[in-house]
């Protein structure tokens, strides 16, 4: 089931009506808690119910490890092999489905030295939606039970309500379970005002990614498939803006969808952007795209590596440690990897070399080169995470420096009308106007909430009929789906 | 149950705004869709099927309905398979759609006509679903549905028709089509400007469901085309899905149910159109699934007229249709084949019926079968059983049709082979000569040459036709047959 499907619509307000009217009481949590389950799974069985054993293999066992390292509070050695249990599957369930063909393809060479054909050993298994987020998530608990900075549940409905909760189940944010899992054993009151804050968020979500997310789509998606020959300067500048507000604006839509329709059930979920194209620097960056995995691996992978023998080279490989693996999570493809190496590079040469120095020049001409150095870099390394390969990555890269006549002959609107592409670029820079309006003032979401509710039906009238109107949706849309589904 | 703790009031409440804001949503989705601003109906002739069949339904019984997809209303001509069958033939058929669509078209037919004899285009059995997303797929069996007259109240084939995801396109015009403010911002002006977006076809022409569009056929450089880069149509496109072959069987289930007869027809394509034999194998598929249904096929891609280049549409798409000539032969083949295989059907044509002649005696195809009436305000005798340089003629007509927009005139003779005077007669161009007044009102003498109509190849009637320019015939001066030189090819 997609947010964006008429199906979810009828789901969700069938869920809203049973959960506010008949569950949601202090007395009964469990009931309600199994209802979050029931719809979750029913949620993510709407795909592929197959694939729902996995969620149930991993709550089960995270469930029952946080209960052993509960109990062998003192016992090291023990609370070293339960923890190794709940990485093992967790982890073993992620190799074999997203990664296992990856390492296999990626050491055909040495396979063939043996005289195997990695072709021949390929699983054919299909990626199960959304197992990158809640194994990390389900992993966060172990993780903190074994670090003794969370206490393990005794309800495993609780729990398991936690792993699948659908809002997020698929594609985040990744939420911490000292976060998230209080609230599933607290009573939610009704509170009118952040019902409907939540249905506004939900509706803006929906804004962004059918009207600008997938409408850029199309032309990403054209610009891709091109020869690298036909590829100019303008076709793979636009292809490489667009795509870039494509990725930020469809994965952060769903973040918003996410958090909307957990606020509508009373539960908070964790900010997951913070305006990241306007950040001023590559640490600045980071520290507002994709919050939830980025503190996920600052909190389970950096400060582990930090505990190592340290030094400035040492420190140097703990962020490309870090960056080779956030490549990694999001895709079984050494497109990926290299794209996590590069804004690891980024990030260790640009930052202390460039970005502070440009710390020193007056504030808002520093602000803007420094904005628009990571801009400019950050755009660029997100070609290696469209690109299919590393050959049409190369190409879309060539394209940026093609200039000859030739390549001016294509029509760079590509299958665009001149009013698609006209508003394309309308898109861009209007969100990005709006960003800029937003960071600089930055109470502007606070006040909307506050006096008549008029401007708040206005607004939400107007969101929803551009989005019929000039979204890209339909019948002819074939590709609607997150991009961050796929990871 | 204790509810006490949950403030239902508030919830109510919130519910109750949730809903005004739903419903004012969906009443200016509803309202945008009553003015038509998305509508593209005028770009399309589905509709006018059915407002047509509608407007029939008390004044003339059709004995034979045909169901199909562009294979049949381009490639079946109505009027004259009404002619030459007898029975008033209409072809319900709409772009793209599969046979579950012309299920529910049927279901809908029925409301509104009787009929003997239901043929069904075999194009309609094809590899396609209809849950399988395509958008071609889907688009069609919306507008096929929207078409359908009793739309508002066909929640049964909605349902049938439609993914609950995609249901809302098939309600609203808005949904389905609000890419035109990207793609066509004119028609959305037109749309605007526009009073009414489907015109019924006028109650003085006799709209049978014809769309025929292409003159002329596959040329030398297509033929070319055939050779260096192969067919068209490959292994995967010759198969036939589970659900067109459950639907079949339902559509013949439901004219049994109502005592109507069923057939079969497969209209051909170029033969090097599909890979070698694979138009044999998509025969004898076809032949296999239809098998346990007892009902006729008529295999018209195997009954030697898939050959002939001239009959068929230009183009490498892999739906390649009939060229009008192409049509008219086809048609012809059918209803050889209908005669043949349902001779006790009911023929108002054949039967003497009045009503059924003075319907169709202005249309065309009908001279090529019946004489033409004098009473007839769209036929001038220039001769009628004449004995002219040596040759017996039965009829020489001008007929002008008034239902075409066209301002030609058909030239017909017609010569009875086995008459005393005709014994010996071989087939050539008929050369006519007339007097005509041209229209600054000068006299002077043309020639027409007419040719055999080899497509209607009747042993009893030989029929010559050409079409000529509206003029004004005073007289004939003389007719005689020149013998032709036979071209190598067939």
């Amino acid at each position: 089931m997609q947010f964006n499907s008429a199906t979810f619509a009828v789901f969700m307000l069938i869920v809203l009506v049973l959960y506010w009217f008949f569950l949601n009481h202090p007395k009964r949590l469990n009931a309600r808690n199994s209802f979050i389950l029931c719809v979750s799974y029913l949620f993510y069985g709407w795909w592929d119910w197959r694939f729902l054993s996995l969620i149930v293999i991993s709550s089960g066992v995270d469930f029952a490890v946080g209960l052993k390292l509960g109990e062998k509070e003192k016992d090291r050695r023990q609370r070293k092999i339960w923890l190794g249990l709940s990485l093992l599957t967790n982890l073993g369930m992620l190799g074999a489905f997203k990664y296992f063909n990856f390492f296999l393809e990626s050491a055909d060479v040495a396979l063939q030295l043996f005289g195997l054909n990695a072709f021949d050993l390929r699983l054919q298994w299909i990626l199960p939606v959304g197992i990158s987020f809640y194994t990390f998530q389900t992993l966060s608990y172990t993780i903190d039970i074994y670090r003794g900075q969370l206490k393990p549940v005794s309800n495993p409905i609780s729990f398991f309500a936690f792993v699948a909760f659908f809002p997020q189940l698929v594609a985040g944010p990744i939420e911490r379970a000292k976060l998230l899992l209080p609230q599933f054993e607290n009573h939610h009151k009704f509170n009118e005002k952040e019902v409907k804050s939540g249905l506004l968020l939900v509706l803006w979500g929906l804004f962004k990614k059918i009207v600008i997310a997938d409408r850029l789509a199309l032309y990403v998606n054209e610009a891709y498939m091109l020869p690298g020959a036909d590829i100019s300067g303008p076709i793979a500048i636009a292809a490489v803006v667009f795509f870039t507000l494509q990725l930020y604006v469809d994965f952060s839509a769903y973040s918003e969808i996410a958090i909307g329709l957990a606020r509508m059930l009373g539960f908070k979920l964790s900010t997951n952007f913070v305006r990241p194209l306007l950040a001023n620097g590559f640490a600045d960056l980071w520290a507002r795209w994709h919050i939830s995995l980025t503190t996920w691996f600052r909190d389970y992978i950096m400060l582990p590596l930090r505990k190592l023998p340290n030094g400035k080279r040492r420190r140097a490989l703990n962020v490309m440690i870090v960056f080779f693996i956030t490549g990694l999570w999001h895709g079984a493809s050494w497109t990926f990897v290299l794209w996590g190496l590069v804004n690891g590079g980024f990030l260790l040469l640009f930052e202390p070399f460039v970005i502070r120095p440009l710390n020193q020049l007056p504030n808002p001409i520093s602000r803007i080169l420094r904005t628009g150095f990571t801009t400019i870099f950050m755009y660029g390394a997100l070609v290696l995470f469209r690109a299919p390969d590393l050959d049409a990555a190369g190409a879309m890269y060539a394209g940026l420096f093609n200039w000859s006549g030739s390549a001016m002959d294509m029509n760079h609107h590509l299958l665009f009308t001149d009013s698609e592409w006209i508003f394309s670029w309308f898109l861009v820079i209007g969100l990005l106007s709006f960003e800029a309006w937003q960071e600089y003032r930055g109470k502007l979401v606070e006040r909307f909430y506050e006096g008549v509710g008029l401007k708040r039906w206005l607004v939400a009238y107007v969101l929803v009929m551009v989005t019929v109107i000039l979204g890209s949706y339909g019948v002819y849309v074939l590709d609607k789906q997150f991009i961050y589904f796929q990871f | 149950m204790d509810h006490s703790h949950i403030p239902r009031r508030s919830i109510l409440l919130f519910f109750a705004e949730f809903f005004f804001g739903f419903v004012l949503i969906a009443g200016t989705i509803f309202g945008l869709d009553r003015l038509g601003i998305f509508d593209t109906r005028s770009s399309d002739h589905n509709e006018q099927r059915w407002l047509s069949l509608e407007s029939i339904k008390d004044s003339v019984d059709v004995d034979l309905l045909i169901l199909g997809n562009s294979q049949a209303y381009t490639g079946i001509l109505p009027k004259q398979l009404s002619a030459s069958t007898g029975m008033t033939s209409f072809v319900l058929a709409n772009n793209g759609i599969i046979m579950r669509d012309a299920y529910w078209n049927l279901k809908e037919a029925l409301s509104l006509c009787s009929p003997q004899l239901i043929l069904i285009e075999t194009s309609l059995m094809n590899s396609q679903e209809t849950h399988a997303d395509l958008p071609s797929v889907l688009v069609s069996s919306i507008r096929a549905l929207r078409a359908r007259p009793n739309f508002d109240r066909n929640w049964e084939s909605t349902l049938d028709l439609f993914e609950f995801d995609n249901l809302m396109y098939a309600l609203s015009p808005t949904l389905l089509n609000h890419h035109l403010v990207m793609d066509n911002p004119e028609m959305i002006k037109k749309n605007i400007l526009m009073k009414k977006h489907v015109v019924a076809p006028s109650p003085q022409r006799l709209y049978l469901g014809q769309y025929a569009k292409f003159s002329s056929g596959i040329s030398s450089q297509a033929l070319a085309l055939y050779d260096s880069l192969g067919a068209v149509i490959g292994p995967e496109q010759i198969t036939i899905s589970k659900e067109n072959e459950r639907y079949a069987k339902r559509i013949v289930e439901l004219a049994k149910s109502k005592g109507i007869q069923v057939a079969f027809a497969a209209l051909p394509r170029y033969k090097q159109h599909f890979e070698t034999d694979l138009d044999l194998a998509r025969s004898q598929l076809l032949e296999e699934l239809l098998e346990p249904l007892e009902v006729p096929f008529f295999d018209l891609q195997q009954m030697a007229i898939s050959d002939g280049p001239e009959w068929f549409q230009e183009t490498r798409h892999y739906n390649q249709h009939m060229t009008l000539r192409g049509s008219m032969f086809a048609t012809n083949i059918l209803a050889k084949a209908i005669n043949q295989e349902f001779p006790d059907l009911k023929r108002p044509g054949k039967d003497g019926n009045r009503k059924w002649h003075s319907l169709f005696e202005s249309e065309e195809g009908y001279l090529s079968f019946f004489s033409a009436k004098e009473s007839n305000p769209s036929v001038r005798f220039l001769l009628k059983n004449v004995k002219t340089s040596g040759i017996f003629v039965d009829e020489l007509v001008v007929f002008k049709d008034c239902n075409h927009f066209r301002k030609k005139l058909d030239v017909f003779v017609k010569i009875d082979p086995r008459e005393n005077e005709n014994k010996g007669l071989e087939i050539g161009l008929v050369q006519l000569a007339i007097d005509v007044i041209d229209s600054a009102g000068n006299s002077s003498t043309k020639v027409l040459e007419l040719g055999y109509d080899k497509l209607l190849q009747q042993d009893d009637l030989w029929i010559f036709r050409t079409v000529t320019d509206e003029i004004t015939i005073q007289g004939v001066k003389g007719l005689r047959m020149k013998k032709v030189q036979r071209s190598g090819r067939k």
